[in-house]
């Protein structure tokens, strides 16, 4: 073998060992998930799934509020983020080359890489801050709903952009020369047709929120009650393995796991939804 | 007619403008809350300070920037090879089907929640480090400074940086591929001509898009900067400006997730402060790598 194919061969061995290195710690969380925290959620799936948690020390419990909790943020963020994002990426594919598209596409195009916990600081210096906030109410749920809504807005523009731009302009041009108005084009004609790609936009943007745990912590804070006020601190799910897992209590920790193991499945069944329907869509 | 046409894009242009305010909103907001704070603290103060101390009311933000920069740049020594062989691997060595599916593994690694890395940080991949990496390198290599440490533990820099560059490294092997695929077929063509062998013609593929891999890396070294919890969790929280990679540090997320739930007054604005640099220092990276992203885009990104 000359000196150049050992070369080749080396060089390619290692590219497939940094596949490998890649792939390992993935298997290793999930495996460890499984092992530390399966068989939790197996033994007593009902308790898991709907019991609130126990003081730490004291067996069972579970992860009842923190989904609870999880949901309610969830859902008035989906409320607020999913119609702006939409509409504002609409807006971005038909009016293209508007000042206001152009300077949106820059602005999103710097939040998606923004750091999330900023977003958390400013909800809860607009809204929720004692000294500055409008509403001054000390960490809430809305306040933590807000930033997962601002979130994931950039993301479902640009997303909900994209998709619209694979129309043809073909068909905005036909349904124009039959006299739609600019609303019964979009929202009946343009709309209707992308409706997968609208929808594989959201879970994009709903995926990267589920798991958000650092803009919770600090708009939000931490607890461990069921959800009961808007204005109050409420459960999460990453928040809740944050606070487990950096506990020193086996129970808790143990509980962790579980969690991080259900959570690691939801992300994954979003993600597998939003890529089946794309598959769909091409 | 006209006025019902133009209302829909009144309303639509309504929620864009809304989202291209939003950064500025987050700019106002930080100042907004920082503004206590600087009030009463000069601005060249706080970035100089070599002390984060809330009982001698010491407010220094050298030691975070310190941290957070070692840690993050850390990552990136990590990332750099691995992404782009990586990505070479999926792109030029594996057939199709295989690397259509190991980019669904690489899409899964950078859904996977940040909280739960750090779960797995503090208690596998730390624990597992410390008991034998860590223990050869103070052993072994204790002579050299940055692996000098008095009290092992598992939780230090090295640690939150092999971490870190484990969670950023799928966003930079997606651009890298997707810089690859865009390399004009006729360059390869002309190198295979030549005679190279195929890591010759891989390295001249490499070269002419080393903007891309420049821009991709910012991209990667940006969310280092800005992840928290999972650093957090792992970085062991001690501000230091020791050189040594096993001893604890802390970084501009990690003060302020762990302080700012609790902190009040002073305290909550100064943690804001932080956040104000934070914000700089992203924004700067996400600018400079399009930056250079935009100048690929008249190259042969077409």
């Amino acid at each position: 073998m000359s000196l150049k194919k050992l070369r080749d061969v080396v060089y390619t061995g290692l590219a497939y060992l940094s596949l490998l290195l890649l792939i390992i710690p993935l298997a290793w969380i999930i495996f460890e998930c499984i092992i530390r925290g399966g068989y939790y959620i197996v033994s007593r799936p009902l308790e898991f799934f709907t019991d609130i948690g126990r003081p730490p020390g004291v067996e069972g419990g579970g992860i009842g509020h923190a989904i609870q909790g999880s949901l309610y943020m969830l859902g008035l963020a989906l409320l607020i983020g999913v119609p702006t994002g939409m509409f504002a990426g609409i807006y971005l594919a038909e009016r293209r080359n508007s000042p206001i598209a152009k300077a949106a596409r820059f602005v999103s195009d710097i939040l998606v890489e923004f750091p999330t916990i900023l977003v958390g600081i400013v909800t809860y210096i607009f809204l929720a801050s004692k000294v500055t906030g409008i509403l001054a109410t000390g960490p809430a749920a809305f306040a933590a709903s807000l930033a997962l809504a601002l979130i994931m807005i950039p993301i479902v523009a640009r997303s909900v952009e994209a998709t619209f731009l694979t129309i043809p302009s073909e068909i905005r041009e036909g349904a124009y020369a039959l006299g739609f108005s600019s609303g019964q084009v979009i929202f009946r004609i343009l709309l209707p047709a992308v409706k997968a790609g609208v929808v594989t936009a959201v879970l994009i943007g709903f995926a990267k929120i589920i798991g958000e745990s650092a803009p919770v912590i600090v708009s939000n804070g931490i607890s461990n009650f069921w959800f009961s006020k808007w204005t109050e601190p409420a459960p999460s799910i990453p928040v809740l393995i944050y606070v487990y897992g950096l506990s020193p209590f086996k129970e808790w920790q143990t509980q962790a796991w579980a969690a991080s193991l259900f959570l690691l499945l939801l992300v994954m069944g979003v993600g597998f939804l939003a890529r089946r329907l794309t598959k769909k869509l091409l | 007619m006209t006025t019902v046409r133009k209302s829909i894009f009144i309303f639509l242009g309504g929620f864009a403008l809304f989202l291209a305010l939003i950064l500025p909103l987050y700019f106002f907001g930080e100042l907004y809350g920082a503004s206590e704070f600087f009030s009463k603290f000069s601005f060249l103060d706080f970035i100089l300070g070599r002390e984060w101390s809330l009982s001698e009311q010491k407010y220094g933000a050298l030691p975070a920037i310190y941290g957070t920069l070692t840690t993050a740049g850390l990552a990136l020594l990590i990332t750099m090879p691995v992404s782009i062989a990586a990505a070479v691997a999926m792109t030029e060595l594996l057939p199709e089907w295989l690397s259509e599916k190991l980019g669904i593994i690489v899409d899964v690694i950078a859904a996977v929640p940040s909280v739960v890395v750090g779960l797995w940080g503090i208690a596998s991949l730390g624990p597992f480090l410390s008991d034998t990496l860590y223990k050869f390198l103070v052993e072994n290599l204790g002579f050299i400074p940055i692996f000098q440490t008095t009290t092992l533990t598992a939780y230090n820099k090295l640690t939150a940086a092999l971490m870190l560059g484990y969670m950023i490294t799928p966003f930079a092997v997606s651009v890298i591929k997707e810089n690859l695929r865009l390399v004009p077929m006729e360059i390869k063509e002309a190198a295979y001509a030549l005679g190279l062998t195929k890591w010759e013609v891989i390295r001249i593929t490499l070269s002419y898009i080393k903007p891309g891999i420049f821009a991709a890396l910012m991209l990667a070294l940006g969310r280092a900067v800005a992840e928290a919890v999972a650093v957090s969790m792992v970085i062991g929280n001690t501000c230091s400006f020791s050189v040594s990679l096993l001893e604890p540090a802390c970084t501009l997320t990690t003060l302020i997730i762990n302080n700012f739930a609790e902190a009040t007054g002073i305290e909550a604005a100064a943690l804001i402060g932080l956040g104000l640099v934070l914000f700089v220092i992203s924004i700067l990276m996400v600018l400079v790598s399009r930056l250079i992203y935009g100048k690929l885009l008249g190259g042969y990104m077409r």
